[in-house]
């Protein structure tokens, strides 16, 4: 399959810059009408915009990856991880860091294929060390 | 001074120059990582007991990437990529202490160039910088953006694009004009912007997780053997060389130096600028000692250029690299503000930091130098997986220690999507950083500067100093675009 090289990067700045530009507009001005808060903000949205269009315009023809399976294996992975951290405050409001901790190790260094045995010892150590480094060492409660 | 002469300074010196050994030496982990990784256990130190571990992090960790590109032709880090093929080569023909040697002395030469000037210039920059009014910070701002755009390297637009994401990241919180919440969204956690600790911690150390479960790093490389003998040919045979090729030394540690200054270039642009220098040199590729060259070339560039990141980063509050953006976000959380008045107030701070450089590349680097590279080929066997699991586990606790927040987890989450993003588009991160740091100077003596001058833009142009920096930017500018035209011929 190919699609234009950098097309999703530039639309997303495109728009992200679009947004930007519209949330300063409804900062308010200094007195005497000169510009206020709003200012950068508006300057960098347009900027953004406009060189998210550039990109958009100026990207080349390039192969993509496949959809193998090792690529769907990836991209689920990738995603687990970013929702296991995403969960930690949530969890954390029952349970304290320091025990939901080596679970996470855990479960990401099984993401990585790691083995059982490897994977639960790499987080008992790395756990083990974060408490002795914040908790005893430096007085952080976890 | 005698703080920094304390038994838990030095631990933390020979600490930091050993975690930066084999942090550095395990291919894929970067010492902007490093120090990453350490800044939430900085945070709770005292800066005279902080600042040198950080440094011994730096300087040992650039050198160890020449560990991996030396034993099996995996560079460590992005600066010894510059050089792997003619490293691995040397090491092959004069065998792998021989290389390690090499690498080792002439970042340490580099190291020391590279610290005297900082020694020079820095107090000389800081004593210019005591006539800055608002208008100069702004014109200095404005130069530092300017000279990251350039330094990066790749596509100047994504560079630009890079810039103008930090800046707008800065822009989050409560304004510096007239106190009006930005991009908050009616969350009260974000009313006092974006921390930029944890925001460093996602950008740098989440992201490398992310990466690597989205493209395990596949290590192909070709091991040669290590050799029993050692001492003699890692400590005395590179001197040979090194002296031999003296001028060549001194001409990339001084052009190490110049890219360090560039704010956003860093150790990585150094080595490849003096290593490509020294292979467009006209020097003949059947020479035998070619590949000691380009060797001594980018390995003594590279430290210089760590040491010469601290002049604008001391002097200005501009960051040379990742690292010294680092440092500096965690010296304006702990109340210190780079600048002049630095050089008053805290001149025990500024003198451990000259120290630490001159010891870091005296007696640490040949020092935790040798005991890497006979503990080189363990190293580099240590398995990614089970490291980036654990660096996962701290990014985490990293992001969470700071405040005591959980919000901040979020924060350092979305970060490093942000910046697995950014990587996967081929935009720069560091770019990010310089306009985190920037953003804010370059928009606060813009309004106290205009407000001032009740909106008379000419007030920018009329004093000398100002003027001045104004004609640096426009320089940069013409040789940048000099530059990129030439690189497309």
């Amino acid at each position: 399959m190919t699609v234009r090289k950098n097309h999703i990067g530039g639309l997303v700045v495109g728009a992200l810059g679009l947004s930007i530009y519209l949330m300063s507009r409804t900062f308010p001005q200094l007195p005497e009408g000169y510009p206020g808060p709003g200012l950068f903000p508006s300057i960098i949205g347009i900027l953004m915009a406009l060189l998210g269009i550039v990109i958009v315009f100026s990207s080349e023809k390039e192969e993509t990856d496949t959809d193998d399976d090792a690529l769907v294996s990836r991209r689920l992975s990738l995603v687990l991880a970013i929702v296991l951290s995403l969960l930690i405050p949530i969890i954390n409001r029952w349970i304290p860091l320091l025990f939901i901790l080596p679970v996470f190790i855990f479960l990401i260094a099984l993401l990585f294929k790691v083995s059982l045995k490897w994977a639960l010892l790499i987080s008992t150590i790395t756990t083990t060390l974060i408490y002795l480094i914040f908790s005893l060492m430096l007085g952080v409660s976890l | 001074m005698n703080d920094f002469f304390s038994w838990q300074a030095l631990l933390a010196l020979l600490l930091g120059g050993f975690y930066g050994s084999v942090f550095g030496a395990i291919p894929g982990l970067t010492a902007t990582l490093a120090v990453a990784l350490f800044i939430p256990v900085a945070f709770f130190l005292d800066p005279i007991i902080a600042l040198p571990a950080i440094i011994a992090i730096s300087s040992v960790a650039i050198f160890a990437g020449d560990v991996g590109s030396t034993v099996a032709k995996i560079p460590g880090t992005p600066a010894s990529a510059a050089y792997l093929e003619e490293l691995f080569g040397l090491s092959r023909k004069k065998g792998p202490f021989y290389g390690l040697g090499l690498c080792a002395m002439s970042s340490a030469t580099g190291g020391i160039i590279g610290t005297l000037l900082l020694i020079f210039l820095a107090t000389t920059m800081a004593d210019i910088a005591r006539n800055f009014s608002s208008f100069e910070y702004f014109w200095v701002a404005v130069l530092g953006l300017t000279a990251g755009v350039f330094a990066s390297g790749g596509s100047t637009i994504k560079a630009v694009i890079s810039l103008l994401l930090g800046i707008f990241f800065s822009t989050v919180g409560i304004d510096p004009t007239l106190g009006y919440p930005r991009f908050d969204f009616g969350s009260p956690d974000l009313l006092g912007g974006l921390n930029y600790i944890v925001a460093m911690i996602g950008l740098f150390g989440f992201s490398e997780v992310l990466e690597h479960l989205f493209r395990p790093l596949t290590m192909k490389g070709e091991e040669i053997e290590l050799d029993k003998s050692s001492r003699s040919l890692f400590f005395i045979a590179p001197w040979i060389q090194i002296f031999k090729r003296k001028w060549m030394v001194l001409r990339s540690a001084l052009l190490g130096v110049l890219v360090g200054f560039l704010p956003g270039a860093g150790a990585d642009i150094g080595s490849w600028v003096s290593s490509s220098v020294e292979k467009m040199s006209g020097e003949n590729n059947d020479n035998p000692e070619f590949d000691d060259h380009v060797v001594i070339a980018g390995t003594s560039s590279n430290n210089a250029a760590v040491a010469s990141a601290w002049i604008p980063a001391l002097a200005l509050g501009l960051p040379g690299d990742t690292v010294t953006a680092i440092v500096l976000g965690v010296f304006l959380m702990k109340g210190i503000t780079p600048g002049p008045l630095l050089f008053e107030q805290q001149p025990e701070l500024i003198w451990s930091l000259y120290i630490t450089f001159i010891i870091a590349n005296l007696i640490l680097l040949p020092f935790f130098g040798f005991l890497t590279a006979k503990l080189a080929a363990k190293l580099i066997k240590i398995p990614m997986p089970m490291l980036l699991s654990a660096i996962g586990g701290i990014c985490i606790v990293g992001a969470y220690v700071i405040n005591h927040s959980t919000f901040d987890i979020w924060i350092m989450v979305a970060m490093g999507v942000i910046a697995f993003g950014l990587k996967r588009g081929g935009f720069p991160l560091s770019q990010v950083v310089l306009g985190m740091v920037l953003g804010p100077i370059l928009e606060q003596n813009f309004m106290v500067s205009a407000i001032k001058s009740r909106w008379d833009m000419m007030s920018f142009f009329e004093r000398p100093l100002a003027l001045g920096l104004m004609a640096g930017t426009l320089l940069i500018i013409g040789v940048g675009i000099w530059m990129k035209k030439r690189s497309l011929k």
